[in-house]
């Protein structure tokens, strides 16, 4: 019952998105469209959290969540260098993508408590969450070959930096002028290009080692996650 | 520390329901009097809970002001009044105060979200999103948890690897290398450690029907005032950017500042609600300061 209430409230949450963008075209409100409809995207992963989820994975998702927040503390010397994003990928590989979803989603939360929460922070859940749902989804094929993974690793830092850019550049005044798209993109790209470094970095060094750290727990415990 | 702040006191809902009304109107409602009060607002109310701290912040907030408003012409072509041409392209006095609208509302935002994020601090959140989804309200809390633990294990690991010899070198790589050991080490033990910790939660009962959980907050009617009023400035606002009559347009000319009946209402209560909280911290700093008994 309750689960249907929910899922209805997200249609309708969607619906309401979709009438008001049409009321005002021209991109206007863009900024309020895309804090919603990024809500909406975000809902039904917490009910289905809230609904299914074992004991066992609301506390590994809280410490792995720790792990990836404490992670940017822990490295803060090493400039640009921050496991969230290898971490997550690494936890919804082995712990399926329920629990990836909400690491990511909770990192981004959480980590914002510490450096700044913002306008961005339910863009910022969405897309880490996101990498961590495909990184379950697609996990038979990143434990085939670790090439995948540290592909996916890199490209999940260029199209979220790119996502972010794309999003800022709307948040401005709801217009996608090009210029200044680019303008953010080529400034941004140190930052783009160490983050994909980083990722592909640390998969390489800790990918392996943590992802067998986490399916012996799985074993150790028969947990059923995935 | 900022406990003794009467505005941190109020009660969740009530503190959401009023930094939606405050930040809808500041984003939505194109308005130089809105966004005007918005700023002016959020500035005095951030640099009473920050001090000392506001004073260099501020540095940052006008440059990012001045970096929104001095590039808006070079991206914004329209408009009918150029000033001067570069590379072709005209730079338009009215592009240059859209450009200062824009860099208005995004520096209200900003400010808005700073002052948010002190008063509306991670035991609330964990309340706000405990309330509706109670096991997703006690993973954040456990995360929260978590981290400070963590930060500890992490430095006494890192303490002991460092007395043992272990890290030698001070090359990048090395140091790489002997952060990531540190977090392997210490994610295993703590992963395994959170399994059990679940393992105790369920054998104490967690999950089972007609638990309740605690909660510090309790509703009271200056929350309720707070609550309504916002709602209040929320659904005007909502009204004037419907209706269209509030706003004013840049392009191809600046539009003169609408002064019906409907915008003079939306100034006076959008004004009332971003005064608020600097005005009740006012009224408790002037109580606290004549209620001294004189004897």
């Amino acid at each position: 019952m309750k689960s249907k209430v929910f899922s209805f409230a997200s249609v309708i949450v969607v619906v309401v998105c979709a009438l008001l963008a049409s009321i005002f075209s021209g991109g206007k409100y863009f900024a309020l469209f895309s804090i919603l409809a990024a809500f909406a995207v975000i809902l039904p992963f917490f009910e289905s959290f809230e609904r299914k989820a074992a004991t066992e994975l609301l506390a590994l998702a809280a410490v792995m969540t720790g792990i990836s927040v404490a992670g940017r503390f822990l490295f803060a010397p090493l400039p640009f260098f921050k496991p969230v994003t290898a971490i997550v990928i690494v936890t919804g590989m082995s712990l399926g993508r329920q629990c990836g979803f909400m690491t990511g989603a909770l990192s981004a939360l959480v980590s914002n408590i510490y450096f700044g929460q913002g306008p961005w922070t339910p863009f910022q859940m969405l897309s880490w969450g996101i990498i961590g749902f495909l990184a379950g989804v697609f996990s038979e094929k990143f434990y085939k070959s670790k090439v995948f993974l540290y592909i996916y690793g890199g490209l999940s830092g260029i199209v979220y930096s790119l996502i972010m850019d794309c999003w800022s550049v709307l948040w401005i005044d709801g217009k996608f002028i090009p210029a200044r798209f680019s303008t953010l993109v080529i400034s941004a790209i140190p930052v783009t290009a160490s983050y994909m470094i980083s990722n592909i970095i640390f998969l390489f060094l800790i990918g392996t080692p943590l992802c067998r750290t986490l399916s012996r727990i799985v074993k150790k415990y028969g947990l059923k996650l995935k | 520390m900022r406990i003794h702040f009467r505005f941190y006191s109020f009660h969740p809902f009530a503190l959401v329901v009023y930094y939606m009304a405050i930040l809808f109107g500041s984003m939505f409602i194109v308005n130089p009097v809105v966004r005007l009060e918005a700023l002016l607002g959020g500035v005095i109310f951030l640099s009473l809970i920050r001090k000392r701290r506001m004073v260099s912040d501020i540095w940052f907030y006008l440059i990012l002001f001045i970096l929104i408003w001095i590039t808006n012409p070079l991206f914004s072509h329209n408009g009918e009044t150029p000033l001067f041409f570069m590379n072709g392209n005209p730079v338009t006095l009215e592009a240059f105060k859209c450009g200062a609208s824009i860099a208005a509302a995004i520096l209200a935002s900003i400010i808005w979200f700073a002052s948010a994020a002190e008063i509306i601090d991670d035991e609330k959140i964990v309340y706000l999103a405990g309330r509706f989804f109670p096991r997703l309200g006690l993973t954040i809390s456990m995360a929260l948890r978590f981290v400070p633990r963590l930060k500890k294990d992490f430095s006494a690991c890192e303490n002991a690897q460092k007395t043992a010899g272990l890290l030698t070198s001070d090359s990048f790589f090395d140091r790489l290398k002997f952060k990531l050991g540190i977090l392997m080490s210490v994610s295993a033990k703590s992963v395994e450690s959170s399994v059990i910790i679940s393992r105790s939660m369920r054998a104490r009962g967690y999950g089972m029907k007609g638990s309740t959980a605690y909660s510090r907050f309790f509703l009271r009617v200056s929350d309720v005032v707070l609550a309504v009023v916002s709602l209040i400035t929320f659904v005007a606002e909502i009204i004037a950017v419907i209706s269209g009559k509030v706003g004013i347009e840049f392009y191809p000319s600046v539009t003169e500042l609408p002064v019906n009946f409907m915008a003079v209402s939306t100034y006076i209560l959008y004004g009332i609600t971003a005064f608020l909280p600097t005005i009740i911290e006012a009224t408790e700093y002037l109580k606290w300061k004549y209620y001294i008994s004189k004897i």
